[in-house]
Parts: C-alpha cells; structure tokens; sequence
C-alpha cells in the first residue's frame, strides 16, 4: 500500500505539506490532532497534582488561604483573566481564517493573540512585583509587611470577628508558596506559547499554509486554549475564594 | 475531519470542516466575559450566609467554592467545545481529554477524602503514638519526646531529652553561650533566674507579662517588645530543657568561682522552699540583663524627676 501511494499521482495534487508517511491529509490531519489532545489531556494532569496540593493545604489551613487570597489584587486578576479569554477568541478567530484560506487575517489574528499573551505577562509582572514589596514570598523568604490596618472585612465581610488583620495567620507562606508555583508554572507555559505562536505566524508569512493544510495553525491553538482553560480554574480557586 | 451537516462532504482525502462565523465565536466570548463579571461579582456575596439563614461562616463557605468552580466549568466547557472545536471533532479525541479530567477527578477526590477527614474515624489506633492498650510508645516509633505531646500519666515513656527539647523550639530564637539570637544567651539563666519563675515564663510569657512581674516585662522591653510564643512542654519537659542550658552553658557570668557552681547544684537538685537563687539587687537589673556575658554595661541612673507640686484647691 505505501509504494502505491508513493507511485500514485493523486499524491500530486497535494502539496509537499502531505509527509510521504501519511495517505491522504486527512489521515495526517487526525493524526496530527489526536497528538495534541494526547498531550493536552497530559498538560491536565500534570497541572491537576498542583490543584491536588492547592486541595490538601487548604482543607489543612483554611485560615491562611482565606488570608492569602485577600492580599492578591481581584481586578488584576480579573482583567488577565479577560485577557486570555479575548486571546482565546483570537486564537480561534486565526484558526477560521487559517481554514477560510485568508492568510492576512491569520497573520492579523496569531499577532492579536501573542500581544494579548505579552500583556499577560506584563500584568503578571506587575502582581509578582507587588507581592515581593511586601514580603509576600514562598516558604522561608515569607517576610510580610502589609500587616498594620489591612481589613478583611471589606473584601470577605462575613469572617466572623476579624474585622481588623493585625497579623497573617501562621501557615499563609504555604498559599503563597502554591500560588507562585501554580501562577510561575501557568506563565511558563504563556511564554512557550508566545514562542510558538511567534513560529506559527513566521510560518504563515511565509506562506506555509492554504485551504487544504492549516494543521499547524490548529494544533497551535488549541496548546494555547488550554493556557487559557488553566487559567479559568486557577483565577477564582486562587484570587476569589 | 468531516462534519456531517448541510453540504455534500467530498470524499477526497482532503480536510473539509464547518468553519464557525465570527458572530458565533463572538458569542462565544462574550457569554464568557459574561461569566467571568459574574463570578467574582459572586465572590464579594456571602452565599453560604444567605442559604444557612445567617449563620456567620469562618472564612470562605462551601456556596461559594462551589458557585465559583460551576462558573469555572461552564466557561472550561465553552472554551473547550467550541474555541477547540471538540464539539465537532472525533469522538475519539473527546474520550482522551475527558478521560485526563476524570482520572484528575479521581486523583483530586481520593486525596481530599483522605485529608478531610483525617482523625474523624472511630478507629482506637487512628492517630495515636501511645498504644492505648500497653501505655507504651508505638513500637519502632519515635526514640524521644515528641514535641508538644500531651503525656496521660502513668504512661511508660522515655524520659525528656533536653537537647532534643531546646533545638526543637527554643533554639530558633536563644542560644546558649552563642549571643543574644532572637532572644537572650541562655547561658547561666537558671542561676539568673529562680526555677518557678523559669517555668512560668516558658509556659506562657505573655500571661507573665500580662500580670505584670516585673522581671518579666523588662525582658520585653528589652527585646523590641518581641513576644516570646508559649511553650506547649510539660513540667518535665521544661526542666529537661533547663538541665541541658546548665550542661552546655556552665554557670553565671555575674558570681565568678565557688558561688556560681554552687548556685547550679542548687538549681538541679531543686529548691523545696523555692528560695530564690541569688537574684541580683534591683539597681543592677538592668545592666545584668544587658551583659549576658559581654562587656559590662553600666547605666546612668537618671535624677529623678522633680516633684510635681500639689495642685492648688
């Protein structure tokens, strides 16, 4: 069978991007996406051992987590949460018009994507900034400094009788020795994604892709959906709760 | 991949799919955003209060974890069955992510089950370092004291090891004979100090404090008003700990030769009147407390204030 497609002439009417160990494109095309999602499904448990350990230390210190998530800041978290949704969307959006044979607007959408992932980045940059100022640093670097009149009260009203923090509870430097590894692992994963993306459009200048082959496009979306399905989880487990 | 809904797929090997319109992935998006404002407008609502009528919850509630991870999901499932196309893809590729998320289930449940409910069995053994049945130490458990153990009496253990006592805690903040850590040189307390006062002052400082003992809030001054944390060790505990300081820090810098060791056979064998062991007079208080075995310093006594004179009526 593989010599006669090697010799068989309807091979032609695909373009080099058909790899001669793959039939038909369809063939490379499923092929090349049930990869993906065997790697997405491996990206799903290997973030869900650090959701396991978010589990176990706040079911063991309620208290700190309660007192930890109070010092990070909603509305950052919030916009970078829209963020990544709106570079989902970008991302999606690169993909149809991958499929739709329109390679400046894939170009257009793949740049709306990485400038989305980049300003990920930045807000994250300024989160992490805001936690080293005040001491807010995993494990034996825990030295807090944002203690004098910090209320609770107005984020969390109804925590019975502390209405005024004097002190962070005993424990808080394990939330925050979970939250930099969750969100520092997430951002690791954002910047990989900005690599690739970068690729992927270098590729798609270069005219790598038309109507009948936009795998990589896909693939490459769908690495970057899943940042952003993290990202739904880690958002309210980490800042809202 | 072929979709098969309105159109004649073409059987020719080659990739033909459903391509969504921009309206729709815009939909899309926007019923996220949408749950995005709606899940930390939630967040600020103290949902288990309005369901349990009131009742005041300690940190965050059961409602709201679980509002917050349904809002999660539903968004998840968006992105998922629509930005990444599962909805349409190949059955196939849907069991393997589900699949990685049920297995993550799985993993997340057992190990929270376990951890939730730790000590809440009515299994005798559960939890326990004596065995209820002999009074004895585990076998092959822990060779000393356990820090903070709460001993029943009459149970055979091993007699407190003061070395391992003083590392476990107090050598975080006080060393013996090494200089002031967090706290004084412990070196020669227990001639500086009478053994009750010392036992006192280890089991809960701040109640000391609190109930004014003078020695004992100068201490706090001294040391930037640093509280020292009460220690959870039993008398026998303590006075393990105490005879370790002796061994290793040796006797007082104040009294030098015969007196001072004097003072240390004192302090082990235990005073039955509970006399107090040499305390220093009051005007040289402070500058014993300062030299903890350093230079000697000297402070200059103030004039005392002028009197005030009597209002006149």
């Amino acid at each position: 069978m593989a010599s006669e497609s090697h010799d068989d002439p309807d091979r032609d009417k695909w373009g080099p991007w058909l790899q001669h160990h793959f039939e038909t494109p369809v063939q490379q095309f499923e092929s090349a996406k049930l990869g993906m999602w065997l790697f997405l499904a491996q990206e799903v448990l290997f973030f869900a051992g650090l959701f396991v350990a978010y589990g176990v230390y706040r079911v063991n210190y309620p208290e700190a987590f309660v007192a930890g998530s109070a010092q990070l800041n909603r509305v950052m978290g919030g916009i970078n949460t829209c963020v990544l949704l709106v570079s989902s969307f970008t991302a999606a959006m690169a993909v149809r018009s991958a499929q739709s044979d329109k390679r400046r607007h894939t170009s257009m959408f793949l740049g709306a994507t990485i400038v989305c992932a980049f300003m990920f980045l930045v807000i994250k940059y300024f989160e992490y900034e805001a936690k080293f100022e005040h001491g807010l640093l995993p494990g034996n670097h825990f030295h807090p400094t944002v203690l004098a009149n910090q209320t609770l009260a107005h984020i969390q009203p109804w925590i019975a009788g502390q209405e005024t923090v004097t002190a962070l509870p005993p424990k808080t430097h394990v939330f925050f020795g979970i939250y930099f590894v969750l969100t520092g692992l997430h951002g690791i994963h954002v910047a990989v994604g900005i690599g690739v993306l970068i690729w992927i459009l270098l590729r798609n200048q270069r005219g790598d892709f038309n109507k009948d082959y936009w795998t990589p496009v896909d693939i490459a979306a769908l690495y970057w959906h899943l940042v952003d399905l993290v990202w739904i989880y880690l958002f309210p487990l980490l800042y809202l709760i | 991949m072929a979709d098969h809904s309105d159109h004649d797929i073409p059987d020719d090997g080659g990739v033909h799919v459903h391509v969504h319109s921009p309206k729709f992935y815009g939909g899309i998006l926007s019923a996220l955003l949408f749950l995005t404002c709606l899940t930390v407008a939630s967040s600020y609502v103290d949902i288990d209060g309005l369901v349990a009528l009131g009742r005041p919850v300690e940190g965050v509630g059961a409602w709201n974890l679980g509002v917050a991870i349904l809002i999660a999901t539903t968004k998840a499932s968006l992105v998922v069955l629509f930005f990444m196309h599962l909805k349409e893809d190949k059955r196939f590729n849907a069991l393997v992510f589900v699949g990685a998320i049920l297995f993550a289930g799985v993993f997340f449940a057992l190990t929270l089950g376990d951890t939730a409910t730790r000590g809440l069995t009515g299994d005798r053994y559960n939890g326990v370092t004596i065995d209820p049945d002999t009074g004895l130490r585990a076998p092959g458990g822990v060779p000393g004291p356990i820090v903070g153990e709460v001993l029943e009496e009459g149970l055979a253990v091993a007699p407190p090891d003061g070395a391992a006592l003083f590392t476990a805690i107090c050598g975080a903040c006080h060393t013996i004979g090494g200089g002031v850590l967090v706290g004084p040189d412990l070196a020669g307390v227990t001639s500086r100090r009478t053994e009750a006062w010392l036992l006192s002052f280890i089991s809960s400082s701040q109640t000391m404090i609190a109930s004014g003992d003078e020695t004992a809030v100068a201490l706090f001054e001294q040391f930037n008003r640093t509280p020292m944390p009460d220690v959870a060790y039993s008398e026998a505990q303590i006075r393990a700990v105490l005879a370790h300081i002796e061994t290793v820090g040796g006797s007082a810098t104040a009294a030098p030769g015969g007196e001072a060791v004097e003072d240390i056979v004192d302090a082990i064998l235990g005073d039955d009147t509970e006399e107090p062991v040499d305390e220093p007079p009051a005007d040289t208080f402070i500058e014993d407390i300062l030299n903890d075995g350093e230079e000697p310093v000297v402070v200059e006594e103030l004039a005392p204030p002028e009197p005030t004179p009597d209002p006149v009526r």
